[in-house]
């Protein structure tokens, strides 16, 4: 076969043939790659680089993670929960001290130590769904992040496209995460507000803490064992719960100490490497991708903290509530 | 100059860079058994090591290093080395956690002349066992120190004594062998020098004689000791364990005769690579080329424990760079998996990567040169991968990187650096002025033949047809 091609042309055509049997078209750059790799160069030159891009500013992009919240109004406490639920009367026991003297009036209205508790745990979940949604955000800003820089970086002929959709997968899925976050702190809303007899209207106007109370520095001290039993006795005589009270106080401590080593130990190792990986970033020993997956893992740690704070204040509410004599309620 | 040990002062020794090394204290330690070890921490070039005694020679100029003084016992040359852990700035900002040689890696040069006797005592402070073989040499079998093989490993607190008749004239290196991966990829070696004992018709007499090791450590950024089980992935590139801008500069004089000796103790192979001149290669490991075998050059590549001399007439002034060829091994600690961000527009994106890293900023959308002038905070003890600033402006350079700085000032024996090169007006690179008439850039279109000559014809053959045949199908 015989072709007529511009000299310019001639050897690629030639080895191309020769080599791989590739017809001559493919030697050619497909049509408008040439124009639009110039065009980013210029682009970016244009731009003038990391002093502009220090002034970006975030587009109108909108998060699945966002929710129209009230944004006024007194936010409700895990007290006033409690005190709204077993109203008019004063509640609840904050501390072993109020426990002891409101534990005597618990066996004359032990319905209303289960009722407290349980607002007081589901006042809990719905703050703990709060702080979940707000790191589920976070966590979607950090993937967004990721699967719009793959997607321009592929967009330019830097990135394979199977991992651009790697990234883009990833960001749909945490799309899917703030869908259930953002279900998730409704339902906990609505059975808070069922608790406390709220109507839809104020329900959906209530106003939440944006985070759990803080550990409490140091365990409380608990009674003794027997004066357990002792109290126990009191509040259902005859039935064994002197078990169940010291299995409960050792769950508290247990999560309690959990939590504070999520707190003062993993945040702070977690913050040195959020800092280290900047500086890995700045000495181009990692790309913005990596750095963007620092900050995924530092999200991670953030939720296995709140998660253990969680627990602790569950194991909280249980263990005051069966002080109260009621065992099950605040479960 | 920081010494642990009582010297003398080096009778013309003047200091370069401030730094002074000096002889040991011969008169204490004649009485002793063994030479007082010389120690020098400095990382600075030192002057050349003027003999005192035995056979005159010219001597050489240790690149970042120093030359080691003998004492002369009974006609032998007694050398003292000791094996032992040292730090090491490899650049300023990068302290290196090493095993060297009397206070310094790359330990001291010896320079002998052909025909000595050479006694070297080694006394090891190291953890563990060492020897020290002596890359090149002609010497008795049971000299050659490869622990196990051709004598006992020198045990940790031991010292051992090799002796030897330097017998051919040449460039050589020392390094263990004991141990041998971890002891050279902890900065353990130096150069040796045996100079012609008279006129020696394929060795020519230079007015500047440098010699320098390449080499190479694997430390991560963040960290000070070499990981010693790196095969290949080293990431510092070193000559005589300093690193560009940290490496000092060739300072000669217009019309020198230059000689260069370098060893390679890297992993991998390096095209050393000199601007401005053409140079021949006067002599490897295996003693002077013969003039037939020599042929000009501007690249030379240097194998793994290979040597090589080369030599120039340094006839143009100015700044002239010299450097390994490989372009990432003129760069300082890095990251190999980044993507590459050429081209990528940042607008909205560097804004929500700020959102998630507050201390983000943009970098590497216009290639990577823009680092440099950032010049934000790194990990402890790293040297960024590209640095330094030039007359002209950033030089973004790292590694195995110096100068050639050819001089018409320049004093025979002066190695002080002369600052950078004032260029004669009109002969430096310039902008286009308003005014000025600048060609046409050329059309592009791939389309259209760029020959005046129009289309040519092609015969398109079928893979393992018949050659000059075309084939049809
Ligand atoms: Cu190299």
């Amino acid at each position: 076969m015989k072709l007529l091609v511009p000299r310019a042309m001639a050897l690629p055509m030639a080895l191309a043939t020769l080599c791989i049997g590739v017809a001559p078209a493919a030697a050619v750059a497909p049509a408008g790659q040439d124009e639009a790799w110039r065009n980013a160069n210029e682009r970016v030159a244009k731009i003038g680089g990391w002093r502009t891009y220090a002034r970006d500013s975030l587009p109108n992009d909108t998060s699945p993670c966002a929710i129209a919240g009230p944004t006024t109004g007194e936010t409700l406490t895990g007290a006033a929960a409690m005190t709204a639920a077993v109203a008019p009367r004063p509640w609840p026991p904050l501390s072993w001290q109020q426990a002891e003297g409101s534990s005597r009036r618990v066996a004359v209205d032990g319905d209303l130590v289960a009722t407290a508790s349980k607002a007081r745990a589901a006042w809990l979940a719905a703050v703990h769904a709060e702080a979940s949604l707000q790191l589920a955000a976070r966590h979607y800003d950090a993937v967004d992040a990721a699967a719009d820089l793959a997607t321009r970086l592929h967009a330019v002929g830097n990135l394979p496209l199977a991992e651009a959709v790697h990234e883009q997968k990833a960001r749909a899925e945490a799309a899917i995460g703030c869908l259930d976050a953002v279900h998730e702190r409704q339902h906990a809303r609505w059975a808070l507000a069922r608790h406390i007899k709220l109507d839809p209207v104020a329900a959906a106007s209530l106003r939440l803490p944006e985070n759990l109370p803080a550990l409490p520095t140091a365990l409380l001290a608990a009674p003794r064992q027997s004066e357990l039993l002792a109290r126990s006795n009191q509040a259902s005589p005859g039935a064994p719960l002197a078990l169940r009270l010291a299995e409960l106080e050792s769950t508290y401590r247990h999560r309690w100490a959990v939590a504070q080593r999520h707190e003062k130990e993993i945040r702070p190792l977690v913050e040195k490497l959020r800092e280290e990986s900047v500086l890995r970033y700045n000495g181009m020993l990692i790309g913005p991708d990596e750095l963007l997956k620092v900050a995924r893992e530092a999200l991670d740690a953030e939720r296995a903290a709140l998660a253990a704070l969680a627990a602790f204040w569950q194991a909280d509410i249980a263990l005051q509530s069966a002080l109260m004599g009621h065992p099950e309620s605040g479960d | 100059m920081n010494s642990r040990r009582q010297f003398l002062q080096l009778g013309a020794a003047a200091a370069l860079g401030g730094a002074a090394t000096a002889a040991t204290a011969v008169s204490r330690s004649a009485l002793a058994a063994l030479p007082e070890p010389v120690i020098q921490t400095s990382p600075l070039t030192q002057v050349p090591l003027v003999p005192n005694n035995g056979r005159p020679y010219n001597p050489v100029v240790t690149l970042n290093g120093w030359t080691l003084p003998w004492r002369m016992k009974d006609g032998v040359k007694e050398f003292h080395l000791i094996a032992e852990p040292v730090v090491r700035e490899l650049a300023p900002g990068t302290r290196a956690n090493l095993w060297g040689y009397n206070g310094s890696s790359p330990g001291p040069t010896i320079e002998v002349v052909e025909g000595d006797k050479v006694r070297i005592f080694v006394t090891n402070k190291l953890p563990e066992h060492t020897a020290v073989h002596w890359h090149g040499q002609r010497l008795p079998n049971g000299m050659d120190g490869v622990g196990g093989l051709t004598q006992p490993q020198i045990p940790a607190g031991k010292t051992f004594v090799y002796e030897f008749t330097a017998r051919r004239p040449g460039t050589f290196m020392y390094h263990p062998h004991a141990d041998e991966m971890v002891q050279i990829a902890m900065g353990m070696f130096g150069f040796w020098v045996t100079h012609p004992k008279q006129k020696h018709p394929l060795i020519a007499e230079v007015d500047r004689d440098f010699c320098f090791i390449l080499n190479a450590f694997d430390i991560e950024p963040g960290s000070a000791t070499p990981k010693v089980m790196t095969m290949l992935e080293f990431n510092l590139w070193c000559w005589n364990s300093r690193m560009f801008p940290a490496i000092d500069s060739f300072n000669v004089r217009q019309g020198d005769r230059v000689r260069i000796r370098i060893g390679n103790l890297t992993m991998t192979n390096h095209p050393i690579h000199l601007h401005g001149h053409e140079f021949e290669i006067t002599g490897t490991d295996g003693g002077p080329t013969p003039k037939s075998a020599r042929w000009p050059e501007i690249t030379t590549d240097i194998a793994v424990g290979q040597m090589r001399q080369i030599e120039f007439i340094a006839d143009e002034l100015g700044d002239w760079a010299i450097h390994c060829h490989k372009s990432h091994h003129t760069m300082n600690a890095m990251g190999h998996k980044l993507p590459t961000l050429i081209g990528v527009d940042h607008t909205g994106l560097a804004a929500k990567i700020r959102k998630v890293v507050p201390d983000y900023m943009v970098m590497g959308e216009r290639g990577m040169a823009d680092m440099q002038e950032m010049e934000m905070p790194l990990p402890e003890n790293t040297v960024p991968m590209m640095t330094d600033t030039g007359p002209m402006g950033p030089l973004e350079m790292g590694g195995m990187f110096s100068v050639l700085k050819v001089r018409k000032e320049q004093k025979p024996g002066d190695y002080s650096d002369p600052g950078w090169f004032k260029h004669p007006p009109g002969t430096v690179a310039r902008q286009v002025g308003a005014g000025e008439t600048a060609m046409t850039p050329a059309t592009r279109d791939p389309g259209t033949p760029t020959s005046p000559a129009g289309p040519v014809e092609l015969t398109v053959r079928k893979p393992g047809g018949n050659a000059g045949h075309s084939s049809h199908h």
